[in-house]
């Protein structure tokens, strides 16, 4: 149903983006979690990661429906 | 940029938002000019969705979070704050409004400094018996100082201080200065006296004029409360300067547990032989998890400050007396209700674990107080002794929601006023945090309206907004001082 509305097409400037995405969202959190760790509650006072983690989540199903589509 | 693609272009903008959040949180993290303010808007929402600087405000039962504003119904409130650092001073800027200043007077907001006894450093937010004989007395402003006269006698605070009035014509409020202390006539004691067993922490004065000062305590560890500082014994004497003459210290008897089995009792003995004459105050700084027994000593005069925790579980009546012209009482004891009297007159407490207020009929300069119930924790504003004779208070009166102004002709007072703004009025509190205690990055604040109780249901006050601008030392400064 998804894939019809949205063209999951492999190689596509909409799949460059979401590859990015995930790239820089995961090594956000990294850092993030690397912070809290060196200054613990730094972080968190001001963002909420469970968002962040979510979008992080989303990004990455979205990559796998691209993968999907391409088989 | 024109040449790049669009993998390229996509990664350099977003990695670039990634790297500036970083160097963003890292500046706050180290405030390298260190100033920063905080603000807690009781009705706002933080849009990153962090959980903010301000932890929540407990306990719920003394508020109200249901409006726009935050309601104050119960004495007293707490909340905390993190910092990333250590900073030296706060100024804090609430804005509120005060719903009955006739019934609750004061409003005060402080810094914990003492995690063992839960201490914390107190500052007028309002005082609306200050700024009510500010415009009926003669007032004179001496730098942070009020001087305020009923009479027109001194031309400023240092006047006064000099040839100061009787003691019973001069008050102060957010102030200490502590006049020279001599008993005529004092005849020292050689009797051994034996006082009741006390729970937790106290602080007493006594007199000392040719004798040592001499004090013996058994502490047992009740092991019923797990902290994981465990169960400490710190004792501080105190000069008439406050500057420490003496200082004991026991480390925990190794026992941490909460299982509620006493170990053995430990004696500490104090004897400072060849003190200048005049007060000295006594600190025991030890957890609720400390009896004090066996406390013997010879000191003819020993007055307990402000609150006594008596651990009478033979439930023996026990006699004391006090300057104070009310009493705060709790009975700690599950097995029943409590029974006080006040200058033979009884009260009843007809709850367990929650603190009632009663007035002496006629207070005088020492009252009696007869406490029957196991485990009662008693208040005053003044002092406590177990004699009538051992009674001092060289402390001069202090203005609280409940004091009898009628024969008091001086005040004293370090307070601003608040200004008013319509409804609200805004006050500015300047706090020294330098050396306060921080938990994990916390601060822990109090908000005190005295004698306001949740059970009444009444609005104390209503705070609008709380702002807290914190001053350090710059990154700059840190440098320098650990180069050097």
């Amino acid at each position: 149903m998804f894939n019809n509305r949205i063209q999951f097409i492999f190689g596509s400037k909409f799949h460059q983006f979401c590859q990015e995405l995930f790239y820089a969202l995961s090594g956000g959190l990294l850092l993030f979690v690397a912070l809290e760790i060196i200054k613990p509650q730094i972080v968190v006072v001001y963002l909420n990661l469970s968002f962040w983690l979510l979008l992080w989540f989303l990004s990455a199903m979205i990559l796998l429906l691209f993968k999907k589509s391409n088989k | 940029m024109k040449n790049l693609s669009f993998r390229l272009k996509t990664r350099i903008i977003l990695w670039s938002i990634i790297i500036l959040t970083i160097f963003i949180l890292v500046y706050l993290a180290i405030i390298p000019f260190g100033k920063i303010t905080y603000t807690y808007r009781p009705s706002g929402h933080n849009l990153l969705g962090g959980k903010g600087f301000f932890g929540n405000f407990t306990p719920p039962d003394r508020l109200d979070i249901a409006g726009e504003n935050l309601k104050v119904i119960g004495d007293s409130i707490y909340f905390s704050l993190f910092t990333p650092r250590r900073f030296e001073t706060a100024k804090m800027t609430i804005v509120y409004r005060g719903f009955d200043y006739e019934s609750y007077p004061i409003i005060e907001t402080g810094v914990m400094v003492d995690p063992i006894l839960h201490n914390y450093r107190l500052y007028p937010v309002s005082n609306y018996i200050i700024d009510r004989l500010s415009s009926e007395w003669k007032k004179i402003n001496d730098g942070s100082l009020v001087l305020l006269q009923k009479e027109k006698k001194y031309s400023s605070v240092s006047d006064l201080l000099a040839s100061p009035p009787q003691k019973n014509e001069l008050a102060f409020y957010n102030y200490q200065y502590n006049f020279p202390y001599q008993i005529d006539n004092y005849q020292k004691s050689q009797e051994v006296v034996d006082l009741p067993d006390l729970r937790g922490a106290y602080q007493f004065y006594t007199y000392i004029s040719n004798e040592d000062l001499n004090f013996s305590v058994d502490f047992l560890d009740l092991n019923q409360n797990a902290d994981q500082n465990g169960d400490p014994i710190q004792i501080y004497v105190y000069d008439t300067g406050k500057k420490a003459v003496a200082e004991y210290s026991l480390p925990d008897d190794g026992n941490k547990t909460d299982g509620g089995k006493s170990t053995e009792a430990r004696n500490v003995k104090i004897n400072i032989p060849g003190l200048v004459s005049g007060v000295y105050k006594v600190e025991v700084k030890v957890n609720d998890d400390l009896v004090s027994q066996n406390i013997k000593t010879t000191q003819g005069k020993l007055s307990f400050i402000s609150r006594v925790w008596l651990y009478n579980h033979s439930s023996q009546a026990i006699n004391l007396w006090t300057d104070g012209s009310f009493i705060k009482s709790r009975v700690n004891d599950p097995s029943g209700v409590g029974r006080i009297s006040l200058n033979n007159n009884y009260f009843e407490i007809p709850e367990t674990y929650q603190q009632y207020k009663f007035l002496f009929d006629k207070p005088q300069a020492r009252n009696s107080i007869i406490v029957y119930r196991p485990e009662t924790i008693i208040e005053t504003s003044g002092v406590f002794s177990f004699g009538e004779d051992a009674l001092i208070n060289p402390d001069v009166y202090k203005i609280d929601q409940n004091s009898n102004l009628d024969k008091i002709k001086y005040i004293i007072a370090d307070y601003n006023s608040p200004i008013n703004l319509g409804i609200w009025r805004r006050a500015d509190i300047y706090l020294d945090i330098s050396d306060v205690y921080r938990e994990k990055g916390q601060t822990n604040f109090i908000i005190s309206i005295p004698g306001l109780l949740a059970e009444n249901n009444l609005v104390g006050a209503e705070i609008k907004s709380l702002q807290i601008e914190l001053t350090g030392k710059s990154l700059i400064q840190k440098i320098k001082e650990y180069v050097q």
